[in-house]
């Protein structure tokens, strides 16, 4: 079954700023999805739709089955957003503004405080529960965001870049309190542009260029899709990386004693071959495409075509 | 989906709960809905017992003295503080809760009325022991005030919500103070040109000055009850409009 589904949805700004273009997008039931797309390619605003925040120009979203855009009230009851935005109830101090969240879910008072008290523990925020959000970092207030979102659970969670402004520590705890949700039944759908942080973590992908959708699907599908085309290769050589192994134009990345690249099957005697040529060579193994491999890949093919 | 149920909170919950968010905020607001519409006023007051006599008498001076404080603390004061909610972005996360924009709009225009009414007191008492004149309280007058309050508030967060940019409500917050200049709120309608003091005669803010007037230095008779009907009933189109206006979320 799928969770959300978008078809035909457009959004034009003023006279011909096409935000979204068409976009067609199922994200099935119990997923923890992956928005993934470069600044401005039109993520937030396919959200906002969604989220009934935003009317579309045209095309069809539903939610669980149901139209979001004649009931849009269904999308506020059943999902919990967030903005890009670091929350902005700044004369609020963290309980309050945690708690004011779940009253307003509809949770009786009671239940709302001590739901916000078990939700600021587990953002590691219970030092500044009482501190007014004005006085805590970008970090903090971003905690506190996450706490607000995941208070009062709902079926669908929504979030727009969440581990923006985040340390590591955090941002792992992000993804580890996501996937807990997933596990309890929830249907999560990220936005994000940080393709590392979603590699082993998300069991859906869907990747945005130019307002369009140009690739959905599990991180699985996606990349042996991506493999019959290109390999992930690992070139292993002695001491520090030095130079790449092979100088074929390819963006090889740098890794301890090894260089990374995604290489295309049809090239890739000529480089495996250059690169045994070099002594500091020590060996070279080949991977299955990483996820920032498909999304490259994706990011490539638009460039060639916008280019034709 | 059935063992998510989703829970939501009634009407009157909603309302308290945005209030609260709001209440948060003065030691931000307080100056701003407070204390620049009361020094605003006295020194209007201040001014005309240094001057000679206005010709428009004192009793009306006080009075509209007093409206020109409701101007600056309701509709300057809420429509710069819903524009600043929309610009940090209080109003999207509102907006993403399963709430009704009426508790919404009422919770914003409630505190700034509660604070905007003390000023304006203070002005009517001290501004009339300033120019010797005895006040006497009537519920006329508290209904005309409230019902001003609720009218302008209403205007601020229409100017508020409507335009996207904080710079254009800002300016178009500011407008009206300027046309008030123009209005029969502090000069008699011989004093201005002909169209506008016909015009100026029968705005709003014109027939709250006028009911307010009467509810403090004379007797209130069947036209003040006119006039404070009309001024109640532009205060409920006024919310009527700005719970109806798009700029909040798209679809409701």
């Amino acid at each position: 079954m799928n969770a959300i589904a978008v078809d035909g949805l457009t959004k034009v700004y003023g006279r011909d700023v096409r935000a979204n273009d068409a976009i067609d997008l199922t994200v099935p039931a119990g997923a923890l999805a992956a928005l993934l797309g470069p600044n401005g390619a039109g993520k937030t605003t396919l959200v906002r739709q969604l989220m009934g925040l935003l009317a579309p120009t045209a095309g069809r979203i539903s939610l669980a089955g149901t139209d979001v855009i004649a009931q849009p009230s269904v999308a506020r009851e059943l999902c919990a957003y967030l903005p890009q935005r670091a929350v902005p109830f700044l004369e609020a101090t963290v309980h309050e503004c945690v708690e004011l969240t779940a009253r307003l879910r509809g949770i009786p008072r009671g239940a709302a405080g001590e739901m916000a008290d078990d939700e600021i523990v587990r953002w590691g925020l219970e030092a500044h529960s009482r501190r007014r959000i004005r006085r805590l970092s970008g970090g903090e207030r971003r905690l506190v965001g996450l706490a607000a979102t995941l208070v009062a659970p709902r079926p669908f969670l929504v979030l727009d870049e969440p581990t923006n402004e985040l340390d590591p520590v955090n941002r792992k705890l992000v993804w580890q309190r996501l996937a807990e949700r997933r596990a309890s039944g929830a249907t999560v759908l990220v936005i994000t542009h940080n393709v590392h942080e979603i590699e082993g973590v998300v069991t859906y992908l869907a990747v945005m260029l130019a307002g369009r959708v140009v690739a959905e699907g599990s991180p699985h599908a996606l990349r042996e899709r991506l493999g019959h085309q290109r390999g992930r290769l690992r070139v292993s050589v002695r001491g520090q990386s030095g130079d790449p192994p092979a100088d074929d134009g390819l963006a090889w990345m740098p890794e301890q004693s090894a260089w990374v690249g995604s290489v295309e099957r049809g090239r890739a005697e000529h480089i495996v071959g250059a690169a045994l040529r070099r002594e500091s060579v020590t060996g070279i193994r080949v991977a299955e495409p990483s996820l920032e491999d498909v999304y490259l890949h994706y990011v490539a093919a638009r460039g060639e075509q916008t280019e034709a | 989906m059935d063992a998510w149920r989703a829970t939501k909170a009634p009407v009157r919950d909603q309302y308290l709960a945005i209030l609260k968010l709001e209440l948060l905020k003065v030691r931000r607001t307080w100056f701003f809905h407070f204390l620049i519409p009361a020094l605003i006023a006295l020194g209007l007051v201040w001014l005309r017992s240094r001057l000679a006599a206005h010709p428009i008498g004192d009793k009306r001076y006080v009075a509209g003295s007093a409206t020109v404080a409701a101007i600056f603390s309701s509709l300057n004061a809420v429509a710069h503080d819903s524009s600043a909610a929309k610009a940090n972005g209080e109003l999207e996360q509102l907006a993403s809760l399963p709430i009704a924009r009426a508790p919404v709009v009422f919770a914003m225009v409630t505190l700034p009325i509660a604070y905007g009414v003390a000023p304006i007191l203070i002005l009517l008492f001290v501004g009339s022991a300033a120019l010797g004149l005895s006040p006497h309280f009537q519920v006329i007058g508290l209904v005309a005030l409230l019902a001003m309050q609720l009218m302008l508030a209403g205007a601020g967060l229409t100017l508020g919500l409507y335009f996207p940019q904080r710079m254009a409500t800002s300016l178009a917050a500011a407008v009206p103070l300027f046309l008030m200049l123009f209005t029969p709120i502090l000069l008699e309608p011989s004093q201005l040109p002909p169209v506008l003091g016909s015009v100026g005669s029968v705005l709003p803010t014109t027939l709250a000055a006028d009911v307010l007037e009467h509810a403090l230095f004379g007797n209130p008779g069947g036209a003040e009850l006119l006039k404070v009907t009309a001024v109640a009933a532009v205060a409920v189109v006024a919310l009527a409009a700005v719970v109806r206006l798009p700029g909040w979320r798209d679809l409701d």
